[in-house]
């Protein structure tokens, strides 16, 4: 089981210094973490060592000897092998092909699915990994399931070092655990573990070691048993007067306005949906906003999110129940009639679902047919009219763009959703679903969009808070709801801690939660 | 990137383009042994030599820029339409079969009920191609194409038999009344009203597309459908009504053509506008200011290349050689490692200066 | 008695007819799938079949050998194939824009060279023409015999490879691996699989097969050169791919389905019947789009069919 050492790594992208001359030692037999926030280049670091970029400068070394991976094939030779945050598994294969295809092996041999099937099994046995029979086709299976198929392809191929790329992202706190389990033996196989995360809390449940790194240097290398979560923090961001990455739980950033009448904005009786290509539906669900209320909705992404924001957006009729936004009742919905009733929406991707990025600035300010009835009555679009209101939200909203006809696509990240959230303000929302507003933003953004959303409420509108960051959704909302495979639970204590909701998002407690139904 | 480098790159690309296809042709016409020199300037007087030679580039544009116009359009909202060749034929075929009916009517009249024939016609033919897709997700770029062979057997079909000229000795239809005829504004030239139409057609689609809320619509369905949908728009809706918009002007392309040049239609009507059209769209870099310029190239194209063939003896088919590796060259050069080398890079998002959206880090 | 001989006489003939016309559609559509797996959409095959049928006719005009003349087809495919790769895979250009070009070069190109070489004639030039082969014993079978055993090589060849086209995309592993390229490159890529090299090696043989299939149009299926004689076929087959659902077994009952329209439409001719012969002529262009319509096959396509791939 090999050591493996980086030494003075380097690597630059356009106009950005990813990686700044990072030595490290990993050992065989450990759990190592590799702990930044967004943006700090621990990513980047992991794909070099993998083989998927390749460096500026600097070595990496296997057991002593220095090496250089022109492709993840040679890193894989060597024992190296990343399973990424999106899989690299082909959906439409089974368990099995997916694996053989992760074997060096040549094209010309033909493939016996049967013998193969069983070594898979077997190996999946001899390391305690659970899988679903090799012949399962991938598609089909939860993610949990998805992660273990690729640590498997990577046991397979032989690899000796494992690195795993935000591995809990997109799971629920009983699959992190069931990760975890697998991780814990792998260890103590003489496997070496890299976890790349920015979550405190797990580093200090499954690492043994872990590595700061903060705009591309490292900051600190430490034993878990040795530091503390505070600690961490701050070495993460690097400023004593910074607030914390995240608010602790429980804990509200701002106090709670008080609503008059709930359920005057948007409610949602008993709505049930058809099951889409994802195999979703939404069933019996009740919700209800009034003014000034933000009520979240965790939830591990794949339960319902898409399904339920298409709902509130008017793309289809549901099968069951009803929905009344601002005393209308919907009936045959269509999302411009939807937002014509005063509903705005922040999408879950900015830039495939808000945002045409070929177009400019001012162009995608005027991307809402709300935005488009009300600016004229006519069926013209007058330039200066569109120029007008352009500058204003720049103003408003501190957009930062050189003109209002630059192409929207060279904005930040940041800027591109104070693009999105100009537009969907403007129009003076009185029901705004905000989807994962705040994904990908630095900590400054992030306040901004939550300050924004607040401001909005304590003028009378409500938000939906559709969010799979628990902290955001326990510091801003007043009511709780839990989405788990299409169901709706909830309302849930504000006071709720992280376990319980986590308990509520895997489906494994729901006495803890009262459905509306027994209001 | 900036509108004002966006718009450099718009010229720059098909220029370098174009400048690039001769370079080729040159080679290839010189390993053939036929005089480079000799075939351009043979191109280039055919095309321009004299005020006559003008405004046959000016009549021969005509079609093209209609042609174009609708290929412009459907890329605009997302959508390939091959078919303005078969769209244009049905065009043309409604003109003629409804021109005969105009004798009593006066001019305007009668050139309205023609134009409109053949509006409806190209606009119900890309119908059929809009309705596989939406109700029956049938792929439109064959389904464009297979129409594009019905409407020539179409034609084939409709001058060999009922429309077929009175004197029953050719396979063609009798001329349009004269009435239905576009009036020679320059004669003895060509040039027709026809071709100013063509002018009016692109500054009626600009200012659909750039001053009107439907064009608007329009284009954001074809830049981001997803986003758009989420935007209230019904995008569905929108691409079905530039599919029409598309065959309608292709339509129209035919009707014009029969009215102002030919007066009749006969088998092999079109020299394959339609898909010379798909060229023009692209070097005029789907705009239709570049269409005009586009059109005004290839029709000056083609005139020269009839000159070429009477005097070099190179085919006319050059044409379409020339036409193939213009489109190539322009496809080339707008890709990412093309676009680098010429240093027109345009910045890519992921890697702007911005920390935090880098996916990688 | 007699009606019934006459009933299977013609259903024999119509057999033979049938596998005549559907090989160069299935030579073009194996191909194409074969492509399509790998994710890249090629509707310059119509290209390559013209150019391979007018290499195919002028060699063998020179040579007086048919089999030069699919050699020189073969030849003008790859060469137009990968012309297309150059720009789609190297490039990753606008696959459809490159595809259109393509069509628009081969027309051109041949009509250009054609009367470059031999001037503009009134007649259309003849040459020698593949003669069939008929299969010992298989063709001697009563009825079936002539007309499934007694075709031109090419015939053969197509079919062959049917079975060979299967076997190789389902169970060799360089098949599979194919398959990745077309459902997902980037997870391919990652695997260990050349993206560019799968397309380029995928289009190359494309080139070959659909030039085959071109030179086979004017050497066999006709025995001269018209400008333009594709007729649509390149788009055919591209429906084909889509109705056999990306398998070469599929493609073979789609091309047999409008060899079966093709030869069709000469019986229907020859029964004198009062459909005029323009309809007859556009059975299998409304044929496709019928069946297109009819078939829901969105969902089997691959994955990853037409998007270009850079690689990091």
């Amino acid at each position: 089981m090999p050591d493996i050492s980086v030494r003075e790594m380097t690597k630059t992208f356009p106009g950005v210094l990813a990686v700044d001359h990072v030595s490290l030692d990993f050992h065989a037999g450990e759990i190592h973490a590799i702990l930044g926030e967004n943006g700090a280049g621990k990513s980047t670091l992991m794909h070099l060592l993998s083989g998927l970029y390749r460096p500026d400068a600097g070595t990496i070394l296997v057991n002593g000897h220095p090496q250089s991976f022109s492709s993840p094939r040679k890193a894989l030779a060597a024992g190296i092998a990343m399973v990424h945050q999106h899989f690299m598994l082909i959906p439409s294969f089974t368990i099995a092909e997916n694996i053989l295809l992760a074997l060096p092996g040549s094209a010309r041999t033909r493939i016996d699915r049967k013998a193969f099937s069983q070594q898979v099994i077997v190996l999946a046995t001899q390391h305690g990994i659970n899988i679903e029979s090799p012949d399962t086709r991938v598609s089909t299976l939860s993610v949990g399931s998805q992660q273990r198929v690729e640590i498997l392809k990577a046991l397979a191929a032989s690899a000796r070092v494992l690195i795993l790329d935000e591995p809990t992202a997109v799971l629920t706190p009983t699959e992190v655990e069931n990760l975890f389990q697998v991780l814990r033996r792998l260890k103590h196989e003489g496997y070496l573990i890299l976890l790349i995360t920015h979550k405190i809390p797990e580093v200090l449940a499954i690492a043994d070691r872990l590595s700061v790194l903060r705009r591309g240097r490292l900051i600190a290398t430490k034993e878990t048993v040795a530091t503390t979560p505070q600690e961490l923090a701050q070495l993460m961001i690097g400023d004593l007067a910074a607030p914390a990455p995240h608010p602790e739980p429980g804990h509200k950033l701002y106090s709670n306005p008080t609503s008059s009448i709930p359920s005057s904005l948007l409610s949602l009786t008993k709505v049930s949906t058809s099951e889409t290509l994802a195999g979703i539906s939404l069933q019996n669900v009740s919700l209800t906003l009034g003014p000034g209320e933000i009520v979240g909705i965790a939830g591990v992404d794949g339960n319902g999110q898409t399904e339920l924001i298409e709902l509130l957006l008017g793309f289809h009729q549901p099968t069951r129940g009803s929905i009344v936004i601002q005393g209308t009742q919907l009936t045959q919905p269509t999302p411009s009639s939807v937002r014509a009733l005063g509903v705005s929406l922040i999408p879950q991707d900015r830039r495939r679902e808000g945002l045409a990025l070929s177009l400019s600035v001012e162009e995608n300010l005027l991307l809402n047919s709300q935005r488009l009835s009300t600016l004229t009555p006519s069926l013209f679009l007058a330039p200066n009219c569109v120029r007008q209101f352009a500058r204003q939200q720049i103003d408003t909203f501190g957009i930062r763009t050189p003109s209002p006809t630059e192409l929207v696509s060279s904005l930040s990240g940041g800027n591109q959703q104070r693009v999105v959230i100009a537009r969907e303000l403007a129009t003076e929302p009185k029901v705004i679903i905000a989807a994962n507003p705040t994904r990908g933003l630095d900590i400054g953004a992030t306040a901004y969009v939550h300050h924004t959303l607040i401001d909005h409420c304590q003028h009378g509108a409500g938000v939906v808070l559709i969010s799979t960051d628990l902290d955001e959704i326990l510091s801003l909302s007043h009511r709780i709801y839990v989405l788990y495979q299409g169901q709706l639970l909830g309302p849930i204590d504000a006071t709720t801690g992280h376990h319980a909701l986590g308990q509520m998002m895997t489906g494994v407690s729901t006495t803890a939660a009262k459905s509306d139904d027994d209001i | 990137m900036t509108s004002k480098m966006h718009i450099k790159a718009t010229i720059l690309s098909p220029l370098l383009a174009l400048v690039s296809a001769a370079l080729v042709i040159a080679v290839a016409l010189s390993l053939a042994g036929i005089s480079t020199a000799d075939v351009f300037t043979t191109l280039w007087l055919g095309a321009a030599g004299d005020s006559y030679r003008l405004s046959e580039t000016a009549v021969k544009a005509s079609p093209l820029l209609f042609t174009g116009l609708a290929v412009m359009l459907a890329l605009r909202a997302g959508l390939w339409n091959i078919g303005a060749e078969g769209q244009l034929l049905v065009g043309a075929l409604a003109a003629a079969w409804l021109g005969r009916y105009t004798t009593a009517l006066s001019v305007p009249l009668a050139i309205a009920t023609v134009m409109t024939a053949s509006v409806s016609a190209g606009l119900l033919w890309a119908g059929c191609a809009a309705y596989l897709q939406q109700k029956h997700n049938v792929n439109e770029v064959i389904s464009t194409i297979m129409l594009n062979f019905v409407a020539v057997y179409f034609v084939s079909y409709g001058v060999h038999g009922p429309l077929m000229e009175a004197a029953g000795q050719y396979p063609q239809t009798d001329p349009l009344p004269p009435a239905a005829t576009l009036p020679r504004l320059f004669p003895p030239s060509r040039f027709h009203l026809g071709v100013l139409l063509a002018l009016v057609a692109a500054i009626l689609v600009w200012f659909y597309l750039f001053r009107t809320k439907a064009g608007f619509r329009l284009r954001a369905s074809g830049a981001n459908p997803i986003a758009a949908r989420f935007a209230g728009i019904a995008v569905e809706r929108e691409i079905t009504l530039a599919f029409l918009l598309s065959g309608a002007l292709a339509g129209l392309a035919g009707g014009v053509e029969v009215s102002g040049v030919t007066q009749r239609v006969y088998e092999k009507f079109s020299p394959g506008y339609g898909y010379t059209a798909i060229a023009v769209a692209l070097v005029g870099q789907r705009s239709p200011i570049g269409v005009v310029f586009a059109a005004l190239f290839f029709g000056a194209l083609d005139a020269g290349a009839s000159a070429v063939q009477r005097t070099v003896g190179v085919s006319s088919a050059l044409t379409s050689v020339i036409q193939a590796i213009v489109v190539l060259f322009l496809a080339a050069y707008s890709t990412d490692p093309a676009q680098r080398l010429l240093r027109m890079d345009l910045p890519r998002p992921e890697h702007s200066l911005n920390e935090v959206d880098r996916q990688a880090a | 008695m007699e009606f019934l001989l006459a009933l299977v006489t013609t259903g024999d003939a119509l057999l033979h007819s049938t596998l005549v016309a559907a090989a160069p559609l299935l030579l073009a559509a194996l191909g194409e799938t074969l492509v399509q797996r790998a994710g890249i959409i090629n509707i310059g095959l119509e290209g390559i079949l013209l150019v391979g049928a007018f290499a195919g006719m002028t060699t063998c005009y020179a040579t007086g050998s048919p089999v030069l003349g699919v050699c020189a087809g073969a030849l003008s495919g790859l060469l137009l194939a990968l012309l297309f790769a150059a720009v789609t895979v190297q490039l990753s250009a606008d696959q459809i824009v490159v595809g259109v070009s393509l069509n628009l070069l081969a027309l051109g190109l041949t009509g250009v060279l054609y009367r470059g070489i031999f001037g503009i004639t009134g007649q259309a030039l003849q040459v020698t023409t593949f003669s069939p082969v008929s299969i010992p014993f298989l063709s001697q079978i009563p009825v079936l015999g002539p007309s499934l055993f007694q075709h031109t090589v090419l015939v053969y060849l197509a079919v062959v490879l049917v079975p060979l086209f299967t076997f190789f995309l389902f169970h060799l592993r360089a098949g599979l691996q194919l398959q990745a390229v077309g459902e997902h490159p980037q997870a391919a890529e990652t695997l260990g699989i050349s993206v560019r090299k799968t397309r380029i090696l995928a289009l190359a043989v494309e080139g070959i097969l659909g030039g085959i299939a071109g030179s086979y149009l004017s050497l066999a299926y006709s025995n001269t050169f018209i400008e333009g004689m594709s007729a649509g076929r390149g788009f055919i087959a591209l429906a084909i791919v889509i109705f056999g659902r990306w398998t070469p077994t599929g493609v073979l009952w789609g091309a047999l389905f409008f060899g079966a329209a093709t030869a069709l439409q000469f019986y229907l001719q020859a029964l004198g019947s009062a459909i005029p012969y323009q309809f007859v002529l556009m059975l299998p262009y409304v044929l496709t789009l019928v069946a297109l319509m009819l078939l829901r096959t969105r969902s089997s396509a691959p994955a990853a069919l037409g998007e270009p791939y850079t690689r990091e």
